[in-house]
């Protein structure tokens, strides 16, 4: 902070406030403490010493340092506690919680087929909105037409396997061409509300009784996987201690981690270009680009299709690793965890939507098994007042949530984001 | 567009040959010697409103010309249709003889005329030269095929940049240019827009109010620059409200009322024309109202009312 001469005559005129670290170590050290276990104390701490020293350095124009210091010795406090639970969790076993078996799960998931499916539809979002603010909340949608194009084409179709992964690729085409041309040129929320419509209407209709033939109902189909499983060219299964993957699961692993890497390959590759640079200048003002005579209904049309193509290869890995596919799976949920791993990641970063992706199945996997565990056998670790066995699997989804709250106010841009372009909001 | 072509028929169009306006009479819709941009009975309503009703418009070439007029008379929404912004209700307008009817506006921009805005569009997330290379035509690495491939494009970008740089550094930008564009004064914003622009080399530039929230110091840069726009051999129209900045540099001037042309001319002609004068700053403008007779303020008050009233009566 720079001191002019006239502040240095005046008193400070401005009504000093509290540091805003001061309140974030608050905020986290009271999260520490009851939510969160301990895992945001040792940053409450942190943050505290950061407001301390602040303060310390320019007493006039700052207060709070009574919150600094609540926050610092609840941060300290959380820490120790989170000290203690691990060295019990781990070295022990007087915690009837294995937080080995925990960081097993987390970690299985975090590298597993689910964050596969989850990062590819997160790439398909980022090109959506990150690089071209297109708002489109259907991504389920474009993964159901990947899965089904598969399903139908070899179950139904009888088409050889290839050929169901063509169908699979071009069926979100079809569909992004459908939902783009009415409403692309229309203001952003018409995209949203027609994808977000159309997602819940090819769910429902892919699993009503009236196209159960063409379908297979609510059940779903299956029987269409049979040649990828027989081009798996693992003969078992793997375990490194700290992860364990099924046969079938690392089989999985590989296609879908390629998949991932290349299409990271192919956003890096366009984003960087002039391509790139025309679809991130539509996204701040598509005025602006077209006063320079760029077609900018052809360029949202582009990044439309090239994102659903994105969503129906995540919809297409997720009906070959499961092997079935089924209208449930396809709801709009899948598409808000998606946008959750894109903005825990980073929007508008290449590799936003891959660390976006494992952190959150890391997350949510890893609290999962703690809170089951923590509620489960004759005496549990967490008082049935708090919680009891039926809730654990739900209140994951709360602590997830109290996080991404966390990360949007303190560090909006996500893991990879560049502080500065959220500051230009902010002006 | 063919660069080439367009800068040298534009090094031959020098100053010194500029078109003589005082032989156009100042008359609205006056014929141009050499129009570059001609419109026919374009009407714009929003609702009851009819916010641009032009008879007959045209923009001389080469020149600078200024569309002048009280707020709400229509100049920006006239900027909005002839540049394919708005769809006009009706009416006509053709750009150097091909019809501009229908066009998109992405086309009218790549057709060589090329508009800022009113309220700057600056593209704040992405940096100066981003900004500025957003602006280059004909760009290889715009086309998602060849975009994977970088060596299509590389050459050709660094041509566009080395461009963007010269532009920047003649508007004095060359220092910002890896600074987010969102982080520029406004002033600056309105100079990166004029820049950016001229990246798509326009032979017609339409600023839409370039001075509005530049401060004094920046103003007599920016009027230089549109001069020297001019000066290159490009047409330019602009919308101001700045009447200093309108007799100083520009050509001719047309004056909106309530969605017409109600007169023009040179800057000279214009601000002398009663019409002009009244439409624009009032009737009494320029008398002390404490030294009129407060009788006849009222009297001359009354008749405007009752005159408006007969007007109502008699539609």
């Amino acid at each position: 902070m720079t001191t002019t001469p006239q502040q240095r005559t005046a008193p400070v005129v401005r009504a000093a406030r509290p540091h805003p670290q001061a309140i974030t170590s608050l905020v986290l050290g009271v999260a520490g403490l009851t939510l969160t276990a301990g895992i945001t104390s040792p940053f409450a701490w942190r943050k505290a010493q950061q407001a301390l020293a602040a303060i310390d350095a320019a007493p006039q124009e700052h207060r709070g340092r009574g919150l600094a210091q609540i926050g610092r010795v609840l941060g300290i406090l959380g820490t120790v506690l989170l000290v203690v639970w691990l060295v019990l969790g781990f070295a022990t076993d007087a915690l009837p919680v294995d937080i080995g078996d925990v960081f097993k799960t987390a970690l299985n998931q975090a590298l597993g087929p689910n964050a596969i499916v989850y990062a590819l539809a997160a790439i398909g979002l980022n090109i959506h909105f990150g690089y071209t603010g297109l708002l489109n909340f259907g991504q389920a949608g474009f993964m159901a037409v990947g899965a089904y194009g598969l399903a139908v084409s070899i179950v139904i179709l009888e088409l050889p396997f290839w050929g169901g992964v063509i169908i699979a690729l071009l069926a979100p085409v079809a569909l992004a061409l459908v939902l783009g041309f009415p409403t692309l040129r229309l203001r952003a929320d018409y995209l949203a509300i027609a994808t977000i419509a159309a997602a819940e209407i090819l769910r429902l209709a892919f699993g009503s009784v009236e196209l159960k033939d063409a379908f297979g109902g609510s059940n779903g189909l299956t029987g269409y996987a049979s040649s990828y499983q027989a081009m798996n060219p693992y003969a078992d299964g793997l375990n490194l201690g700290f992860v364990e993957f099924s046969r079938r699961d690392l089989w999985s692993i590989t296609v879908g981690w390629t998949l991932v890497a290349l299409s990271l390959l192919l956003v890096w590759g366009l984003m960087r270009s002039p391509w790139g640079r025309v679809l991130r200048s539509i996204r701040e003002d598509e005025d602006a680009v077209r006063s320079l005579g760029k077609n900018v209904f052809a360029y949202k049309m582009q990044a439309l299709i090239l994102g659903g193509v994105f969503g129906g290869l995540a919809g297409l890995f997720l009906a070959l690793k499961q092997a079935s596919v089924v209208p449930a799976d396809y709801s709009t949920n899948i598409t808000f965890f998606a946008y959750t791993a894109l903005l825990i990641g980073g929007a508008a970063r290449v590799l936003g939507p891959l660390a976006g992706a494992v952190i959150f199945w890391f997350l949510i996997a890893g609290l999962g098994s703690f809170f089951g565990q923590a509620t489960s056998g004759p005496d549990p670790l967490m008082p049935t007042f708090i919680m009891d066995d039926t809730q654990a699997s739900l209140v994951r989804f709360i602590v997830t949530g109290l996080g991404l709250m966390l990360l949007m106010i303190f560090r909006p841009q996500g893991i990879f984001g560049d502080r500065r372009e959220i500051a230009i909001d902010g002006r | 567009m063919d660069a080439d072509a367009q800068s040298t028929s534009q090094s031959t169009t020098t100053t010194g040959s500029r078109v003589d306006l005082t032989s156009v009479p100042a008359v609205p819709g006056a014929t141009k010697p050499d129009p570059i941009v001609v419109g026919d009975k374009i009407t714009r309503k929003f609702g009851g409103l009819t916010a641009v009703d032009v008879d007959h418009i045209e923009i001389q070439r080469g020149v600078i010309t200024a569309l002048i007029g009280p707020n709400g008379a229509g100049k920006t929404t006239l900027f909005n249709l002839l540049t394919g912004f708005d769809n006009p209700d009706s009416g006509s307008w053709s750009l150097n003889g091909g019809s501009l009817q229908g066009v998109a506006s992405y086309k009218v921009a790549r057709r060589g005329m090329v508009r800022t805005f009113q309220l700057t569009k600056v593209l704040a997330k992405l940096t100066v030269l981003d900004n500025m290379l957003l602006g280059a035509t004909g760009q290889r690495g715009e086309k998602l095929l060849s975009a994977l491939f970088a060596f299509r494009w590389r050459g050709q970008e660094e041509e566009n940049a080395a461009r963007a740089h010269q532009l920047l550094e003649r508007f004095k930008l060359d220092a910002k240019r890896d600074d987010f564009a969102g982080s520029l004064s406004g002033g600056q914003r309105k100079l990166l827009e004029m820049a950016r622009a001229l990246m798509v080399d326009p032979e017609l530039i339409m600023l839409d109010e370039p001075m509005a929230g530049v401060n004094p110091a920046l103003k007599q840069s920016l009027l230089g620059h549109v001069k020297s726009l001019r000066d290159e051999g490009r047409t330019v129209l602009f919308v101001e409200h700045d009447m200093d900045m309108v007799r100083d540099i520009s050509d001719w001037v047309i004056v909106m009322a309530q969605g017409k042309i109600v007169a023009e001319g040179t800057p000279q002609t214009v601000m002398q024309d009663p019409a002009v004068i009244d439409a624009y700053l009032g009737a009494h403008h320029d008398t002390d109202l404490r030294d009129m007779d407060e009788d006849a303020l009222e009297a001359e008050a009354e008749a405007e009312l009752g005159a408006e009233n007969h007007r109502e009566a008699t539609p």
